[in-house]
C-alpha cells in the first residue's frame, strides 16, 4: 500500500499515462465534493475507484468525462490537456462509459444501439438522411455491429427493443455501446449494480476478455469488492472527496483506514 | 386452542402486468416476527410479489390474508396503516426538497411534531451521513446517499411487517453491515421482515424461512435450516437448475 500521491511511482504508471488527473478539486454551494484529487491510469490499465457512497467517485468520473467541470485542476488525455473541452470531444479522443443506471435508448434495438454508435464515431454528417429514414447502413458498419452483437454474446436479443431485456442484458448492451466508440480508455460506474451474482460474475468475465483482447485501459468504480479484485490491478480510494489510499489491490483491501471507511469487517 | 393465523398469508396468487401474466399461483406464509428471505433471480416475479404484498398491484387471482384477515383487494394506504411498511428498490426522494424537510415529512406522519424530532434523531444515528448532508437538497446527493435517505425514511419506524427490496443496491459494503445490523434490531423488537435481495449471503444472516421464485412460481420453500448448505438447493433453485437431493418443497 502506499500513499496517496505514490501512484506515479507504481510500476503500472512507469509508461506515460493514458489519463492523468492532477489536483481535482470541485465544489457543489459551498460543498467541497472533490479536494485535491490526483490520479493515474496507464495504457491497457485495469484501475479501481471505490469509496463510502457520497465520497465522489461519480463526480471525479464526471470532471474526466467533461460533464462537470472543476475549480481546479487538469485532465491530461492521451499527452493532451483536455480540462476545457466538451463531452463530445472527450468521447472522440477515446474516453467511453457506461452509467450507474441504465441509459439506453428506448424503442432500438440491441442491433440499433450499436449502429448507431458506430455512425457517430464515423461522424460522417448524415444527420438529416437518419433523422428522415432515408440512408441505410453501409455493408462496413453491419459488420462492424454485428461483430460487437457476437463479442458481447447478445446474438439471441440483438433485433429486440432495449426494454425488453433484463438488467443483466442491459448492461452488455451499455457496454457494447462503449466499446463501439473504440475507447482507449473506458469508465464504468458501478456496472454491476442490480446484477445477481451469476449475473456479475458473467459481467466481469465478459470485460475481462474483451479488455485482454482490445488493450483499452479501464477506470472501474464498483461497491462489488470480489468484482473489483479479479480485474483490477491498483485501487484508488477517496473517502469525503479526499483521496486516501492507493496502491496495489490485494495491499490497498487490506489496509486499515480502508477498511473503517469503506469496507467494515468483511 | 386454535394456532394463530400468520402474519402475511398469500394463496395461489396470480398476476399480470397488461396481457403478460408476472405470478403463477403463488403461495407462502410469514410468520408472526419471521423473517423471510425472497430469492430468485432478475425478472423472476419478486418485486412484483412484494409490490402485492404491499397493496401497490392487486392479484388477478388468489388471495392474501394479513393477521388472519383477507386483505387481496385492499389499497396500499390502507394496509399501510393496518402495519405494513414498504421500502421500495431505487431511490424514493423528493429530489428539491432539504435532506431533513424528506425525512420530516415522512416522521410528521407517523409520530406526531414531538416523535419527529426523536426519529430524525435515530434517522441520522442510522446512517450518519445524512447528518451531514442535512440541509442539502436531496436531487444533489450522490446516488448512494438518496438509497439511505429513502431507507431511512422506512426504517426508523417499527411496523408488523417491514418489506424491503434489493436493499443493499448501490450502498458501500460498510453501509450495507449497518442496514442489516438496522433490520436485526428491528427484527429483535418485534417487526417482521420480507427481505428481498441479489446478495444472498447477507439476506440468509437474517432469515428463518426461505423462498425462491424462477419464472413467476415459488421453485422452493422452506426453513433455512432444514435448505441445509446454501450452494445444495438454494443456489440451484435461484440459477432455475434441479436442486441436489431432497426435502425441498417445490410449491
Amino acid at each position: 500500500m502506499s500513499a496517496p500521491s505514490a501512484a506515479a511511482t507504481d510500476p503500472a504508471v512507469g509508461r506515460a499515462p493514458i489519463l492523468q488527473a492532477r489536483g481535482i478539486s470541485k465544489r457543489f454551494a459551498g460543498i467541497t465534493a472533490l479536494n485535491q484529487v490526483d490520479m493515474d491510469v496507464a495504457p491497457g490499465e485495469v484501475v479501481g475507484l471505490i469509496g463510502p457512497n457520497g465520497a465522489g467517485k461519480t463526480t471525479f468520473f464526471n470532471c474526466l468525462l467533461g460533464m462537470l467541470r472543476p475549480e481546479e485542476g487538469v485532465v491530461t488525455f492521451d499527452g493532451r490537456d483536455v480540462t476545457g473541452l466538451p463531452v463530445y470531444k472527450r468521447a472522440r479522443l477515446g474516453i467511453g462509459r457506461t452509467f450507474q443506471r441504465l441509459e439506453l435508448f428506448s424503442g432500438m434495438t440491441v442491433r440499433e444501439h450499436f449502429l448507431v454508435t458506430e455512425r457517430a464515431r464515423r461522424g460522417t454528417g448524415r444527420l438529416w438522411k437518419d433523422l428522415l429514414n432515408l440512408s441505410k447502413p453501409t455493408a462496413d458498419e453491419q459488420a462492424l455491429a454485428e461483430q460487437m452483437v457476437e463479442l458481447t454474446g447478445l446474438q439471441r436479443e440483438a433485433d429486440k427493443t432495449v426494454e425488453s431485456l433484463s438488467l443483466g442484458r442491459g448492461r452488455l448492451v451499455e457496454l457494447g455501446r462503449a466499446l463501439m466508440t473504440q475507447p482507449k480508455l473506458l469508465l464504468l460506474d458501478e456496472p454491476s449494480s442490480g446484477l445477481d451474482v451469476r449475473e456479475t460474475a458473467g459481467l466481469a468475465d465478459k470485460l475481462a476478455a474483451v479488455q485482454a483482447e482490445r488493450e483499452f485501459a479501464v477506470l472501474l468504480v464498483e461497491h462489488d469488492v470480489e468484482m473489483v479484485s479479479s480485474l483490477v490491478t491498483r485501487l484508488y480510494v477517496l473517502d469525503f472527496g479526499e483521496l486516501i489510499a492507493s496502491g496495489a489491490t490485494a495491499a490497498v483491501l487490506g489496509d486499515e483506514e480502508v477498511r473503517r471507511a469503506y469496507l467494515g469487517d468483511m | 386452542m386454535a394456532a394463530a393465523p400468520p402474519l402475511l398469508e398469500l394463496r395461489d396468487v396470480e398476476a399480470s402486468y397488461g396481457p403478460f401474466r408476472s405470478l403463477f399461483g403463488v403461495s407462502f406464509s410469514i410468520a408472526e416476527n419471521g423473517v423471510t428471505a425472497l430469492l430468485g433471480g432478475n425478472g423472476s416475479g419478486k418485486t412484483t410479489v412484494v409490490r402485492i404484498c404491499s397493496g401497490l398491484l392487486h392479484p388477478i387471482g388468489g388471495q392474501i390474508f394479513f393477521h388472519g384477515e383477507e386483505v387481496t383487494q385492499e389499497r396500499a394506504f390502507r394496509l399501510a396503516r393496518l402495519g405494513v411498511v414498504h421500502a421500495p428498490e431505487g431511490r424514493s426522494v423528493f429530489s428539491t426538497l432539504t435532506v431533513e424537510e424528506n425525512l420530516a415529512l415522512t416522521f410528521r406522519q407517523c409520530f406526531g411534531r414531538l416523535g419527529s424530532r426523536h426519529a430524525l434523531g435515530k434517522a441520522y444515528e442510522m446512517f450518519p451521513r445524512l447528518g451531514d448532508r442535512r440541509r442539502q437538497q436531496a436531487g444533489t446527493l450522490s446516488g448512494g446517499e438518496q438509497r439511505m435517505l429513502s431507507l431511512a425514511r422506512v426504517l426508523v419506524r417499527e411496523p408488523d411487517l417491514l418489506i424491503t427490496d434489493e436493499l443493499s443496491l448501490g450502498l458501500a459494503p460498510l453501509i450495507i453491515d449497518e442496514v442489516y445490523a438496522t433490520l436485526a434490531t428491528l427484527h429483535a423488537a418485534g417487526t417482521a421482515l420480507l427481505v428481498v435481495e441479489q446478495h444472498v449471503h447477507q439476506a440468509l444472516t437474517l432469515a428463518d424461512h426461505v423462498v425462491v421464485m424462477g419464472k413467476g412460481k415459488v421453485q422452493l420453500s422452506g426453513r433455512t435450516e432444514e435448505l441445509g448448505d446454501i450452494s445444495e438447493r438454494i443456489l440451484p433453485a435461484i440459477h432455475g437448475e434441479r436442486p441436489s437431493g431432497n426435502g425441498s418443497r417445490p410449491a
